[in-house]
């Protein structure tokens, strides 16, 4: 007995098999379209759902206790965010502690950085870049505490041992971040460097220039790429965090807590405020797109 | 005695256990083109390093004009290089890349563009200024290198293996290059290259390394007719080497010979003409290369030998592997070698 | 395409997956999964911290694991730290049950999120405290929409080796030039602002705030006023009540408002400086927390069993001894292990319990009844929240 429908399927499959063969591009495309379209759903959906709500609004129902969303369009949110000193002063200091815990990292992470891809032995290199990149190991809120720990003006291990410790506040939030977020301007450094051929440097101790110039004329126009690379992760990274604050930042405020702390009474205007750093990000992207910086991503 | 424009007096340099350098003397003349020829490895870079300053000897001493400046940093030296791979800034122009050891120094912008225009004209890249390294060709990014040394008026230009990267008529046509704006400004060159056509063809002086030390020093007519050591006979032309048993045996003597290539011929006569050699042996190897065909013939006295057969006129025959043939020589083309083994004696003095 | 096909498939079920555990994890962190008892029930709470303890923070604090082998409803608890917190998750539809405080409550019953309660089915009814039953947070028109749990006040927590003399106002955490500054601390909720006007209403009578929870314009702008002064003095604000406990502990604070569960923490730490926790000369904030049943629960049945064994005598002893407050059940008073327990938090003193101010949501009919003004409603209270904490 034979079945009829066997050898039919097995020739649909054939030719199907034959029209990828034929066109790879179709293959290509089909196998893609399955992620490709979780991806579009997933960031594009969720983004642009995010600036929709933030283009509604809530009004008040009659009894006053609770609040119905308006789903007319209309930037009221992006007004009040504006015109509101506060909002202004919080995006601001975000700002500045992004911009603050870019550069502390850029000067601790440009030396090291150096010493790891230009004058470290091999072995020396492999340990400095599993020394830098293990804490990513250990979870944000384990390194949070651990740092609140060390803070604690009440007893912390800064306290403890200097007599001194920073206590919870801007500064710390800065000085955690900054930390937090080392290994990711480290490594595009480290990686900038590496590719720095020596014969560059060598040239121009060769034509003449000391160690500062060499760095100033050399090295630091060749490793820009590398800086703003890691520059867009620690300033991101900064601009998109809160929760830091809540353990080391004492009373300090960022974007994030207020769109946490409005996002259940408020979520339209959460989402306005949530959009501002976005925008941050768009921009400066933009930005730097000419410095060939995104190549480095 | 007129005092060398550079002389290593038994420098030695050791990378961990490994002995780069060992125990090198030479002494070069101002204006001299100098040549260390030698195989990857032989130590040849390293010294040229040295030189420049970028390496410090493990022991020895380095001079410039009888100054000693072993120690002193590369921007002290009045020396520059030519890079292997070029070394050009990427975000400079090319004009930016000329004037660099200039600005470096602090000299006045006028001054260093003129001297820039200057550089880039010797090296006929008048018209390239305003462009970046990527927008040029490799044999143009070799001519920046050039310009961005020899703008600094060094005493002596350092080139470490500058035309490598180059293919064949591009080097050639920069060979010639080189040789021109070497007589044109009269500076020292030192060039360190793996090729000996290159070093015979360019130099006044070839030094020929092998495994940290100098074997042979000497004019290119010098080293290519008059090979001290079996080891420059080979490294410098394929040539053939006669140990004393098979010079016994063919040629009645117990010395070792050497042969280049190109003397030894298909025997055409019976018997061996006055003041020749004959030799049957068989054929091992044919390599066919466009202007000739290379023949190494395995001779029943013990002894390979190569003849270098010009490719004459089509139909012509030549010998396949296997065959029977006999090869000839002239008694008076057997070159003896100064010393048989390298390192018995003491090498590198100025002959 | 057969793997396309699957592939898709894959992705489909990933979904799926995800979106469950989305679901599951929101309630998870605290749950106990143990499935012992008879039938097969389910019951989703949510909670403050320190009303259904199964045993996670404490092992011998449980009594949701006896009442799931009691009742035969599989439990799962979810801890809020807010108020705002709890009508956002209550209103989600997830949850059962929830303890709502007066600042939510009312809230969740206008959104069409809260069940009214049929009384009949509340065994222990009859057992609660009167002044409790049918109050402004707990019911609407006349149904009740709550079944009592317990109350207390926002004290005032000092560290008694720093601060002196002994604070008697709550003065000592507002006046501008505190000798505390960078040790005081606040509670992290919009709803503190009742906590100034409170203050506000017995040091500045000119203002005439009768209700700290209906401030007019003038009222409101003076309350926001007095917590921004604050700001510079507060170390850390605090809504996790771990957080504070470890504040007091550690001496990196001294001096602010507390619940009496913290300061029951703060003195078990051996290792703690003294602390004292007062209501002081101006009365305090306070709340008094009600079981709400959720309209969309499918869970009704374990949703009363859990309800009539919460305020059951000795559960109610159980958890205000735990938690340090006033229970519901006066019935209760007779279980504790502390017997001057009620009279320690005036659990029947009606007289007492009067005179605090307990939380309610703002809204901008005034709850003082005055009609010639407009109050500011919860949502200008959150915006003012921010611009006291943001500045």
């Amino acid at each position: 007995m034979t079945e009829p429908s066997a050898p039919q399927v097995h020739g649909v499959r054939r030719r199907v098999a034959r029209f990828f063969a034929r066109h790879p591009r179709a293959a290509l495309g089909a196998q893609l379209s399955a992620p490709g379209g979780w991806l579009l759903i997933i960031y594009i959906g969720s983004l642009a759902a995010l600036i929709l709500t933030s283009l509604f609004r809530l009004v008040d129902d009659p009894t006053g206790l609770v609040t119905k969303l308006d789903t007319s369009i209309g930037f009221g949110n992006f007004d009040r965010v504006i015109s509101q000193p506060v909002y202004r002063a919080v995006a601001l200091r975000t700002l500045g502690a992004a911009a603050t815990v870019t550069v502390i990292d850029a000067v601790i992470a440009l030396p090291l950085a150096f010493y790891m891809g230009k004058v470290a032995s091999q072995r020396a290199r492999r340990m400095l870049v599993v020394a830098v990149t293990l804490p990513l190991w250990a979870g944000y809120l384990v390194k949070g505490y651990a740092w609140r720990a060390l803070l604690d003006p009440g007893g912390g291990a800064f306290q403890e041992v200097f007599g001194h410790s920073l206590g919870f506040g801007y500064a710390s939030s800065i000085v955690v971040l900054a930390y937090l977020w080392f290994p990711f301007m480290v490594i595009p450094l480290y990686a900038g460097f590496d590719r720095l051929p020596d014969s560059l440097l060598e040239a121009s101790t060769d034509l003449g220039a000391k160690a500062g110039r060499t760095f100033v004329s050399v090295v630091v126009p060749q490793i820009v790429p590398s800086l703003v690379a890691g520059s867009i992760f620690t300033f991101s990274l900064t601009l998109g965090d809160f929760y830091m604050n809540r353990i080391v930042g004492g009373t300090t405020e960022f974007i994030g807590n207020i769109v946490y702390r409005q996002f259940s009474v408020d979520l339209p205007f959460a989402a306005a405020y949530a959009v501002i750093p976005i925008v941050i990000m768009v921009g400066l992207l933009l930005a730097v797109r000419r410095t060939g910086a995104l190549d480095e991503l | 005695m007129t005092t060398p424009a550079v002389a290593a007096r038994t420098v030695t340099k050791r990378f961990g256990t490994i002995t780069a350098v060992d125990g090198v003397s030479v002494e070069i003349a101002g204006g001299e083109f100098f040549s260390l020829l030698g195989p990857s490895g032989s130590g040849k870079t390293t010294m040229l390093r040295m030189i420049a300053g970028f390496e410090l000897p493990t022991s020895g001493r380095i001079e410039l004009d009888g100054e000693d400046v072993t120690r002193q940093p590369p921007f002290d030296r009045d020396v520059n290089t030519v890079f292997q791979d070029y070394a050009l800034f990427p975000h400079m122009n090319v004009r930016k890349n000329v004037e660099y050891g200039l600005r470096v120094k602090g000299v006045a912008k006028s001054e260093r563009r003129e001297r820039a225009e200057a550089a880039l004209h010797t090296v006929r890249l008048e018209a390239f200024g305003e462009r970046k390294p990527d927008q040029l060709s490799g044999g143009q990014r070799q001519r920046v290198a050039l310009a961005r040394a020899l703008v600094n008026e060094p005493k002596v230009l350092l080139l470490d293996e500058p035309l490598g990267a180059l293919d064949r008529k591009l080097r050639e046509e920069m060979q010639l290059e080189l040789a021109r704006i070497q007589r044109d400004v009269g500076i020292t060159f030192i060039f360190v290259t793996h090729d000996q056509g290159e070093a015979l063809t360019l130099s006044s002086r070839v030094a020929v390394f092998n495994a940290g030390r100098i074997e042979q020093v000497g004019t290119p007519r010098e080293i290519y007719e008059a090979p001290a050591t079996e080891f420059v006979a080979s490294f410098v032309g394929t040539t053939s080497v006669i140990g004393e048993e098979a010079a016994a045996a063919l040629l009645g003597e117990s010395t070792a010979r050497v042969l280049r290539p190109e003397r030894v011929r298909m025997a055409t006569a019976a018997t061996a003409p006055e003041g020749c050699v004959q030799a049957p042996g068989t054929v091992a190897d044919v390599q066919y290369h466009g202007d000739g065909t290379r023949v190494r013939v395995e001779i029943d006295a013990g002894a390979s030998l190569v003849a270098e057969l010009p490719n004459r006129h089509e139909g012509e025959s030549v010998p396949a592997l296997g065959d029977r043939v006999t090869v000839e020589f002239d008694r008076s083309d057997l070159m003896t070698l100064e010393r048989s083994t390298s390192h018995d004696q003491p090498i590198g003095e100025k002959p | 395409m057969k793997r396309i096909v699957k592939l898709i498939a894959v992705f489909a079920t990933l979904v799926v997956v995800l979106i469950a555990c989305g679901s599951s994890s929101s309630s998870s962190p605290k749950s106990s999964g143990t499935s012992s008892g008879s039938g097969s029930g389910k019951l989703s709470i949510l909670a403050w911290p320190g009303y259904a303890e199964n045993g996670s923070t404490s092992k011998d604090t449980d009594w949701v694991t006896p009442f799931e082998k009691q009742s035969g409803c599989n439990t799962t608890v979810k801890t809020f730290g807010t108020s705002d917190e709890a009508f956002q998750l209550f209103n989600t539809g997830q949850y059962d049950v929830v303890s709502a405080s007066g600042d939510s409550s009312l809230r969740s019953v206008a959104n069409g999120d809260a069940a009214v309660i049929d009384t009949a089915k509340v065994t222990t009814y009859a057992d609660l405290a009167d002044f409790l039953k049918a109050k402004a947070w707990n019911s609407v028109d006349g149904k009740i929409y709550g079944v009592p749990h317990g109350w207390g006040a926002n004290l005032l927590m000092y560290n008694e080796t720093a601060v002196t003399p002994a604070p008697t106002s709550w003065g000592a955490v507002f006046e501008a030039n505190s000798p505390y500054k960078g040790k005081v601390t606040a509670y992290d909720s919009p709803i503190y602002i009742a906590d100034a006007a409170l203050y506000l209403s017995k040091t500045k009578a000119d203002l005439g705030i009768t209700n700290p929870y209906s401030l007019d314009e003038e009222q409101f702008s003076a309350a926001v006023e007095l917590l921004k002064q604050q700001k510079p003095n507060i170390g850390e604000y605090w809504s996790d009540y771990l957080k504070e406990q470890e504040g007091f502990t550690k001496g990196s604070l001294v001096l602010g408002t507390t619940w009496q569960v913290i300061t029951n923490g703060v003195k078990a730490d051996t290792a703690s400086p003294p602390v004292n926790a007062i209501i002081p000369s101006e009365g305090s904030t306070a709340w008094s927390d009600s079981w709400m049943v959720s309209t969309k629960s499918k869970n009704v049945d374990c949703a009363y069993k859990w309800i009539n064994w919460i305020t059951s005598p000795s559960v109610q002893a159980q958890v205000a001894e735990y938690f340090g407050e006033a229970p519901a059940n006066l019935k209760a008073c007779t279980e504790t292990s502390d017997k001057d327990f009620c009279t320690t938090y005036h659990a029947e003193d009606k007289a007492f319990y009067d005179q605090l101010a307990f939380w309610t949501t703002p809204t901008a009919k005034c709850l003082d009844g005055r009609s010639d003004v407009t109050c500011k409603a919860y949502k200008d209270w959150t915006a003012a929240w921010d611009e006291i904490k943001g500045s």
